[in-house]
């Protein structure tokens, strides 16, 4: 019974397989030739689009500005994450249910229209400056578009939701009857979070903020568009490198450069909290 | 370590009355059970001795010191929960020295307090494992010995043991009960388990809606219910509605479907007053003819009768319809269903019940 079911799942297999890693594999592939522009390819195997990409501090400067607007994001996110997701997973009303469900419905919102939404607030004479003016704290409107700060929010705005529904998941299996004991035996509330929420937390962290960091690595319109052309990451670089100087071999390279930093950074964390969990300095 | 006490405790949820003006005196020492079906109030109860929530009005007292208010981790109070609680991230021995290292001992002073309480509950070996590592028994006592490391002023039990297995929880009431003993700790147990709190109280709270049925020791509880819910929430009892006929110095005639039935004089009451009457399985006899008149007697025919090994549990349905229920020991009573019989009870054995 069980062969005659697995067969079925064979056709969907192989279209998968080849219109996913087919067409990476052809991509990829590319980046081992010479880019002679304009979509054409040299026929020698060779590493010339590596060299030049760690040669050439521009894209080294776009790989670093990369990573760490992803991580400062993924961090932050996860700060302000984990306060909603706490809220709403120790809520006894039915309300949870509806702020879980708006998260959800909202994190599926186009990222465009949440972006422009995003511009609109941040913009000369949007809610923020003007508020912000009216106050006097500062001179004159400050935009976001086109500054670090502004590619982190506009990352933050498109991660947050899943990390309050991660971490949300998080905290659901720390039982509250453990909170009543450790208050129960003399802590304090911040003694409460310090021993026991974020200790049973943290591999809900290491999980989480990995896939966030991830997500933003590969974040790819609200980078360009709060980019504004000045801030450029490795997504938006790889998109202009394809559509505007049409070198598909040196975006392959970028691309591929991307794809294996993430892998490794992942892999590299993993294990460091291996690691550290196995001399128990993490609990898991 | 104190006694502690209840002053007109009333906890209100909205519309719904939790806990409906409940006053109680706890002795220091003392072994305290409040017992009572879901939804009675004992939970509630322990929880505003805990300080998790607070009374809508009254006060509570441990000693002298009027608590009420007082957040829970200021109380000085212990608690083993259901469920246990234990911290799955800490080691036997830094669960139990949680509530030390909380109120800062030096590290000598945790030390040594820590090897004394894996003594008393004989763990010395499990101290470094983990909770997931330990048994359920053996998890319970690490969260007795957490909840008793810093002396409490009271030790507070939510059904502790409702989650082990019948043989290990007889072997826990005893543990808790050696513990408790042993430390001298004035102890609030919750529980359902009318047996539970039967085996390990000094005194039992039964409790019904919101309010104290009765207070009592156990024998006295059982011996001497006050009230219909109390006689039926202990052990099992027959009840029947009666009147009373007449009433003198030494016995009261009852009036039970146009037999006669005595009791002792226990309350002056008028003749024709509607009352219940209570009879324990165990205090009645089963015989094929009729019995000698100082007894009680009435006739029926055997409906059930079944052998649970120690006992014989026979229901006898009596001419008036009631279903009576009769334990007793199963060598001299060898009835089956269908016999005519006689149900026959002392006059001193039953009691009179108004509600």
């Amino acid at each position: 019974m069980e062969n005659r079911w697995i067969a079925y799942l064979i056709p969907p297999f192989i279209i998968t397989l080849l219109l996913v890693a087919g067409s990476q594999f052809v991509f990829i592939q590319n980046s081992f030739y010479q880019d002679l522009g304009l979509g054409r390819t040299g026929t020698d195997l060779t590493l010339t689009n590596y060299l030049k990409f760690f040669s050439d501090s521009f894209y080294l400067k776009t790989f670093w500005i990369t990573i760490k607007v992803s991580a400062i994001a993924a961090l932050l996110t996860l700060f302000l994450g984990f306060p909603i997701a706490y809220v709403v997973a120790r809520m006894k009303s039915k309300l949870a249910m509806f702020l879980l469900a708006g998260i959800v419905v909202s994190t599926f919102v186009t990222i465009v229209i949440k972006v422009f939404g995003l511009i609109i607030i941040f913009s000369a004479d949007g809610l923020i400056n003007k508020t912000l003016l009216n106050l006097g704290l500062i001179e004159r409107a400050y935009s976001i578009i086109g500054t670090q700060e502004g590619v982190v929010i506009g990352l933050m705005h498109f991660t947050i939701g899943f990390s309050v529904l991660l971490l949300y998941s998080v905290v659901v299996t720390v039982p509250p009857s453990l909170e009543y004991a450790a208050q129960i035996h003399g802590a304090s509330r911040f003694r409460v979070y310090q021993r026991v929420i974020i200790p049973l937390c943290a591999p809900g962290f290491v999980v989480g903020g990995l896939m966030i960091f991830n997500m933003c690595m590969g974040a790819f319109t609200s980078a360009a568009l709060l980019g504004g052309g000045r801030i450029l990451t490795l997504p938006v670089l790889v998109q202009r490198t394809v559509m505007m100087e049409v070198k598909y071999s040196t975006a392959a390279s970028i691309a591929f450069v991307l794809l294996v930093s993430v892998i490794l950074i992942n892999l590299f964390s993993l294990i460091a909290i291996r690691r550290l969990r196995s001399a128990r300095l993490v609990v898991a | 370590m104190s006694g502690v006490t209840l002053d007109k405790i009333v906890k209100r949820y909205g519309p719904t009355v939790a806990v409906d003006d409940i006053s109680l005196n706890i002795k220091e020492g003392e072994f305290l059970t409040l017992l009572g079906p879901s939804g009675c109030g004992k939970t509630t109860t322990l929880r505003l001795i805990s300080g998790f929530i607070q009374p809508t009005s009254g006060a509570i007292h441990f000693g002298a010191k009027d608590v009420t208010g007082i957040a829970p981790q200021h109380r000085q109070i212990g608690m083993v929960f259901q469920d246990y609680a234990l911290f799955p991230h800490l080691t036997v021995s830094e669960n139990i020295s949680f509530g030390l290292v909380e109120r800062k001992y030096e590290k000598q002073a945790i030390k040594e307090r820590v090897d004394e309480l894996l003594a008393l509950i004989k763990l010395e070996n499990a101290a470094e494992r983990y909770p997931s590592e330990i048994s359920g028994g053996q998890a319970q006592r690490v969260a007795v010995a957490r909840a008793v490391a810093h002396p409490p002023s009271v030790l507070l039990m939510d059904e502790p043991l409702g989650a082990l297995d019948l043989k290990l929880r007889e072997t826990m009431q005893i543990e808790l009960r050696r513990i408790q003993q042993e430390l001298g700790i004035t102890a609030v147990y919750v529980t359902h388990d009318q047996s539970e709190a039967m085996n390990m109280s000094d005194r039992i709270v039964v409790m019904n809606s919101g309010v104290i049925e009765q207070i009592g020791s156990p024998t006295d509880i059982y011996t001497n219910p006050q009230s219909v819910f109390v006689a039926n929430f202990i052990g099992q009892v027959n009840i029947l509605n009666c009147h009373v006929v007449k009433n003198d110095r030494e016995t009261t005639e009852l009036n039970y479907q146009d037999n006669k039935i005595l009791t002792r004089s226990s309350n002056k009451l008028k003749t024709r007053t509607k009352i219940y009457l209570a009879i324990r399985p165990e205090d009645i006899k089963i015989t094929s003819k009729p019995p000698t008149k100082s007894q009680n007697s009435l006739k029926g025919i055997v409906s059930e009768a079944l052998f649970s090994g120690n006992v014989m549990k026979i229901s006898v349905t009596i001419d008036g319809g009631d279903i009576m229920k009769v334990e007793c020991p199963p060598k001299a009573n060898s009835f089956v269903s269908g016999d005519q019989v006689h149900v026959n009870w002392m006059p001193e054995d039953c009691k009179i019940l108004l509600g």
